[in-house]
């Protein structure tokens, strides 16, 4: 560690990746580490001027209830605490604390460089606050999107003193509304729940939490209810002129059997006329830059990696200098960030040239979306190439990235969609094909789905076909889909509720307390829709996204400085009080019912029973013997499915339910190995392996 | 931070409700819970729809085919498992 001697310019970064990598920039790589105790820091004399760059490691300093051990609610004399001395896993953050308190003694200046969002704010603001000991005030700025050196240099030599502190009070009083929402709404749930001596470790509930378990539930509970309607479809295979297409009905949905069964037998073996072809142009043009929600749902979609997952690896992206900062809800690239630079940057990688040489052929504009952030671009590859060799997902988002940027300076596609019109005995059948005429962006993109470009028959206005087969075909309607990561933090961002920081972090935090299953649906656990429907009944105020978006609204206004901060939290604890006292006074009702359902959910699914077909087999344990076995939810109504199961070791649900019988597969986590286990013991797979 | 304190009001009296659903074991104001109440309402809206559909349907047809369809709601197939029971019975 240097020594504490005055005139140096302390730099605090937010994360460790952070400061080597500025401490690099700024120095031109001579800057001299060193640590102490497991704490880097950087030494170097830039321009005349001795600098020492420290870092955070995220957020070191977090709300904390200073009474450790009180389990009471309401709580509102909350403070801001060191984060070791809240949880045990936090120790890190006490040498971290003291290395920055030493290091703040001998400086003279001060530079925050935390990534420059509200949670960045925050974080520089209270290590100045608590660790150096009050100097927000005259600590100055370095404001950056990206970490190359460009940038960072300039960046450095631009920054200022700050004034108004918008960003920082707004993320405190964010961090300070949430923590008293969450810990009060916490105990006061868990407190209920207790009354029926029901076990549960954790009952958690907040502010942006409790609207979005609510999306999940009331859509939940819609599926399940959901009873499908029947419905005919109909189409015909049309013969004639070499070719043959299948052309459909032109009502979409027949609601009565009888009516399909008359099509059928008017149209059948019949010739069709064509009354009308019309062709359609239309041009697409291409998507704009990716903010984080777009980035997290368009990962999702074309990769499965879950909202959290994406940030975390644009993160690494963005500390390795290949692409911007990724917190940011703006869809626009300001011409700024130096498009032909980044464009020839990416053209030295091989898979990237051809695109980048057609792009540079004139002059790139990229397209833009409406969303718009103040304090940084869309998310764009900075034109680095990448020092090593990347994982496998880091590679996919730094490719989903680029291509994205890339796209957005291409051509629109040019698209032909032909609808042919036929009448058979005055039916009407109708037969669409879509077909890129010419490709622009989607060469690039190759992720979006490209239109069916299969040939058609060239067809005219007064062509015959004849009718081979009418097919006739029962459907029935299907319920509404589960929200799934993606479609959720969709959702989240519709509602304005939570942040492009924190979206992803509550819908990770839901599967974590077992309100919702985790898997490609969200589906709703019992537990989550008995925690809903306690909440519901006795303060539906905190599942309202309304009062959740208000609150946004209002942190928006304390960043502007229209706001002030302590008003604001004054005004949603005034909120809270409401709801508190009557969960308080509604208790035992909450416990009671908390009890039935959550005995229920206890038995864990393990899939759908295959003899009764109606209920699922659960994973029980006997009250009497204490050990556990499968039975069948619909054990009340008569179906005796059951099975034995391993007593020792943990049991996780498969998706996949046996090929030679369609029980379900159960993975057994403990001792050795994990192993599969189909569940029925009379399973003809396993009398196979064990006849002699 | 400014404390901010508000005693609580006192606990109501309350009507702890004893009916349990019979099918799930939720608490219930008649004999099934709102959910399951909630399906059984749709289940008979959708016998009106079916019998339309097909022209001719009995009850009992109609409950086995909506038990047994892949895109029935788990609490409606578990109505109709129930219905059905009552129709065996009866």
């Amino acid at each position: 560690m240097p020594s504490a001697t005055s005139g140096y310019t302390l730099v605090i970064c937010e994360k460790p990746d952070a400061a080597r990598r500025v401490a690099e920039v700024l120095s031109s790589g001579t800057a001299r580490r060193s640590s102490t105790d497991g704490i880097e820091t950087f030494r170097f004399i830039s321009k005349g001027e001795d600098f020492v760059v420290c870092s955070a490691q995220g957020h070191v300093y977090s709300i904390a209830d200073p009474f450790k051990e009180r389990i009471v609610y309401p709580v509102f004399d909350v403070e801001w605490y060191p984060v070791n001395f809240i949880g045990k896993g936090n120790a890190y953050a006490a040498n971290r604390i003291n290395v920055i308190h030493s290091l703040a003694t001998g400086a003279s200046r001060f530079i925050n460089a935390c990534d420059f969002d509200p949670e960045g704010e925050t974080i520089g603001f209270n290590i100045l606050r608590y660790a150096c000991k009050d100097k927000e005030n005259e600590a100055f700025r370095a404001k950056f999107s990206t970490l190359t050196k460009d940038e960072v240099v300039s960046a450095f030599g631009q920054a200022k003193c700050q004034t108004g502190q918008g960003q920082a009070r707004a993320g405190r009083a964010r961090h300070t509304i949430d923590f008293l929402w969450g810990i009060n709404l916490s105990r006061a749930l868990s407190q209920a729940m207790q009354k029926s001596r029901v076990e549960r470790e954790v009952i958690s509930m907040g502010r942006v939490q409790g609207p979005a378990l609510a999306f999940l539930a009331n859509r939940e509970a819609e599926i399940r209810e959901f009873v499908p309607k029947p419905y005919w479809k109909i189409s015909g295979v049309f013969k004639g002129k070499g070719a043959s297409f299948i052309a459909s009905y032109s009502k979409e949905r027949i609601r009565i059997r009888t009516e399909a069964e008359e099509v059928r037998m008017d149209c059948e073996g019949e010739q069709g006329v064509v009354t009308n072809v019309l062709r359609y142009e239309s041009s697409v043009q291409p998507p704009p830059p990716f903010n984080t929600g777009d980035l997290q749902k368009e990962a999702y979609r074309t990769l499965r990696f879950s909202p959290s997952r994406t940030l975390q690896i644009a993160e690494k992206l963005y500390l390795a200098a290949l692409i911007s900062y990724p917190r940011t809800n703006s869809q626009n690239l300001p011409p700024s960030i130096n498009y032909p630079t980044i464009l020839r940057g990416l053209g030295r990688l091989n898979q990237y040239s051809q695109a980048v040489e057609v792009i540079l052929r004139g002059a790139p504009k990229p397209s833009r979306g409406p969303k718009t952030d103040l304090a940084h671009p869309a998310i764009y590859p900075t034109g680095e190439a990448p020092r090593g060799r990347l994982g496998r997902p880091e590679s996919a988002i730094f490719d989903l990235i680029t291509r994205r940027f890339l796209a957005t300076f291409g051509p629109p596609d040019k698209r032909e969609r032909v609808e042919v019109r036929l009448t058979v005995g005055g039916h009407k059948f109708m037969f669409r094909k879509e077909r890129i005429v010419r490709q622009g962006w989607t060469g690039v993109y190759g992720k979006c789905v490209n239109p069916d470009t299969n040939n058609m028959p060239e067809i005219i206005k007064g062509d015959k076909f004849r009718v081979t087969t009418v097919d006739v075909t029962e459907a029935f309607e299907s319920g509404p889909t589960r929200f799934n990561q993606s479609t959720l933090l969709e959702k989240m961002e519709r509602e304005n509720i939570g942040t492009k920081a924190t979206r992803a972090e509550t819908i990770s935090t839901l599967i974590d307390r077992g309100y919702v299953e985790s898997g490609n649906d969200m589906k709703v656990t019992d537990l989550g829709l008995t925690v809903v429907e306690a909440v519901e009944k006795y303060t539906p105020a905190i599942l309202t996204t309304r009062l959740t978006r208000d609150v946004e609204e209002k942190i928006e206004r304390v960043e502007a400085g229209s706001e002030g901060d302590a008003d604001l939290i004054r005004e949603t604890v005034r909120v809270l009080v409401k709801g508190l006292a009557a969960l308080n006074a509604n208790e035992d009702q909450i416990g009671l019912s908390a009890a039935r359902t959550i005995a229920h959910a206890k038995a864990s699914v393990l899939g759908s029973c295959p003899i009764c077909k109606v209920g699922e087999l659960r994973a029980i344990r006997s009250m009497k013997t204490r050990k556990r076995f499968v039975g069948c939810s619909n054990y009340r109504l008569g179906c005796r499915a059951s099975a034995p199961l391993p007593q020792r070791g943990k049991i996780e649900t498969t998706t996949k339910p046996c090929d030679d019988c369609s029980w379900p597969v159960v993975l057994v986590i403990g001792g050795g190995r994990p192993w599969k286990l189909c569940i029925n013991p009379s399973c003809p797979n396993k009398k196979q392996r064990n006849r002699p | 931070m400014e404390t901010v304190y508000q005693p609580l009001v006192s606990k109501q009296e309350t009507e702890e409700s004893t009916v349990k659903c019979e099918i799930c074991g939720r608490g219930a104001t008649t004999t099934m819970c709102k959910y399951h109440e909630e399906a059984k309402q749709r289940i008979n809206y959708g016998y009106q729809q079916w019998v339309k559909a097909y022209g001719r349907i009995g009850m009992k047809n109609y409950l086995d085919k909506v038990k047994r369809n892949d895109h029935t709601g788990q609490w409606a197939k578990e109505v109709a498992e129930m219905m059905l029971e009552g129709l065996r019975n009866d």
